[in-house]
């Protein structure tokens, strides 16, 4: 018998705060199945936002090109739109070396772009980082002298919180995403999954809107990375608060399709949008279900 | 040394992958596809059994039923069945008295390769004593047992 794991959705009429809800899952079968039919009703989903003319994220005619020292012109995006709603968890495909990278960078307000703009829920963002969005990173991004606690803390300092809160904030954070027994770690104790929920850690912990994850799951042995796969689902619907739209950069096509509702096909440099692909596969997915070895066929040669 | 010795999200993955399966699959299988050398299957699976989340027999592993509740747990309930069961290691019985018996309230590092070095002591024995040293502390802190201040070098015993 296949266990149903979780409701792959966010219910935002069930944004409690504390922190008890999915533990309901394995105590309670019930709680199980109640939760999977609130997410088939997708219906109902989308019906809640229908009365939002504004999307969540937009991105306008974004262009970035680099010049070199001898003043050659190199185009790495051109003219990208897109347009992602509320609860989507999108992700960006496309070969290597393409700017797929570079266009999470520029959302994230780490890089800027040559032309275009960036709108967080119609609102122009001026190319700096946005307090509403976070990032994981593919390499973890780590201070390795600070422990796990303090790798967690460190992105709230400057947001003015109290310490005793910033700690209390950190250490829920640390339990939801399975780091607790690792609070005074270093980040040279751990394994590459421990070290990555670390890295996810940090970003939830700036409660996100958006949550923009670079390869994440790259760098970590194929065991781990289909650990931390289901994880960062769990926390995408199950989560209570944030973040309510994950994008995400990936070159598994395969990955890309399991997680997503969405994904972006990016050409060749410099890159432009190929296609978005709605992944039409009721959540929670079976990994082996054909469709989603079918709508991987399809993307893949889309990129090729 | 009866210690888990696999890294727990690789664990994790692992009992994910045989349930998308459908539960079971020939260990074979499941190690070509999965790209697992015999050097970390075997204590995959060895740490899987120990702590009752699958099963190995004649070639084959399935998960149990305690390893699909795991797999559906919340993080803190994950935490509580690891625990209920590393706690009855023998390694971690031991470890646990030494601490307690300690003046201290903890136990140096030195004193733990001591102890593992005593435990594994025989003529053929290849044991990495650092080694074992590591995955006492990983699965000390994972199961909420112990705490390890590495720049004091010190085991104690995590409060709850």
């Amino acid at each position: 018998m296949k266990t149903i794991k979780y409701a792959h959705t966010k219910d935002i009429h069930d944004k409690k705060k504390n922190n008890n809800f999915s533990e309901r899952e394995v105590s309670d079968q019930d709680g199980v199945l109640h939760n999977t039919r609130s997410f088939m009703s997708r219906d109902n989903i989308s019906e809640r936002y229908e009365s939002r003319p504004t999307p969540l994220l937009e991105l306008k005619n974004i262009t970035k090109d680099y010049v070199d020292d001898r003043g050659k012109k190199t185009v790495v995006l051109n003219n990208i739109n897109l347009s992602i709603n509320h609860h989507e968890y999108i992700s960006i495909v496309g070969p290597s070396g393409g700017g797929k990278s570079t266009l999470l960078r520029i959302i994230m307000g780490l890089e800027t772009s040559t032309t275009g703009e960036v709108l967080l829920k119609g609102e122009l963002l001026k190319g700096k980082v946005d307090p509403r969005m976070a990032m994981v990173f593919q390499s973890f991004g780590l201070f390795p002298w600070l422990t796990v606690v303090e790798n967690v803390e460190f992105g709230l300092e400057s947001n003015h919180i109290p310490k005793d809160e910033r700690r209390e904030k950190s250490l829920n954070i640390i339990q939801e995403v399975g780091l607790e027994g690792f609070e005074n770690a270093y980040p040279r104790e751990l394994s590459g999954g421990m070290k990555q929920r670390v890295g996810i850690a940090r970003a939830l912990v700036l409660d996100p809107e958006v949550l923009l994850m670079d390869e994440p799951f790259s760098a970590l042995d194929p065991l781990t990375a289909e650990a931390l796969r289901e994880e960062i689902l769990k926390v995408w619907s199950n989560r209570l608060t944030t973040p309510d739209v994950v994008i995400m950069v990936t070159h598994n096509v395969e990955e890309a399709v399991y997680l997503s509702d969405r994904v972006v096909v990016l050409s060749h440099r410099p890159a432009c949008v190929v296609k978005e692909v709605q992944i039409d596969i009721p959540r929670p997915r079976e990994k082996r279900e054909t469709s989603i070895y079918d709508y991987t066929d399809l993307i893949t040669t889309l990129i090729a | 040394m009866d210690i888990p010795k696999t890294h727990y999200t690789v664990l994790l993955g692992f009992v994910e992958v045989l349930d998308d399966l459908g539960g079971k699959s020939d260990v074979a299988g499941i190690a070509s596809k999965q790209g697992l050398e015999l050097d970390d299957l075997l204590p995959l699976l060895e740490s899987g059994e120990m702590l009752g989340l699958i099963q190995v027999s004649a070639g084959d592993v399935s998960i149990t039923e305690k390893g699909h509740l795991f797999i559906v747990a919340s993080p803190k309930v994950r935490k509580k069945m690891l625990r209920d069961v590393v706690i009855n290691l023998d390694t971690f019985k031991k470890l646990i008295d030494l601490v307690k018996q300690s003046d201290k309230g903890y136990i140096s590092k030195d004193e733990v390769l001591e102890f593992v070095s005593n435990e594994t002591q025989s003529p053929d024995s290849d044991v990495d004593i650092s080694d074992e040293f590591n995955w006492i502390v990983e699965w000390g802190r994972q199961a909420l047992i112990f705490n390890y201040d590495a720049n004091e070098e010190t085991i104690s015993i995590r409060k709850r």
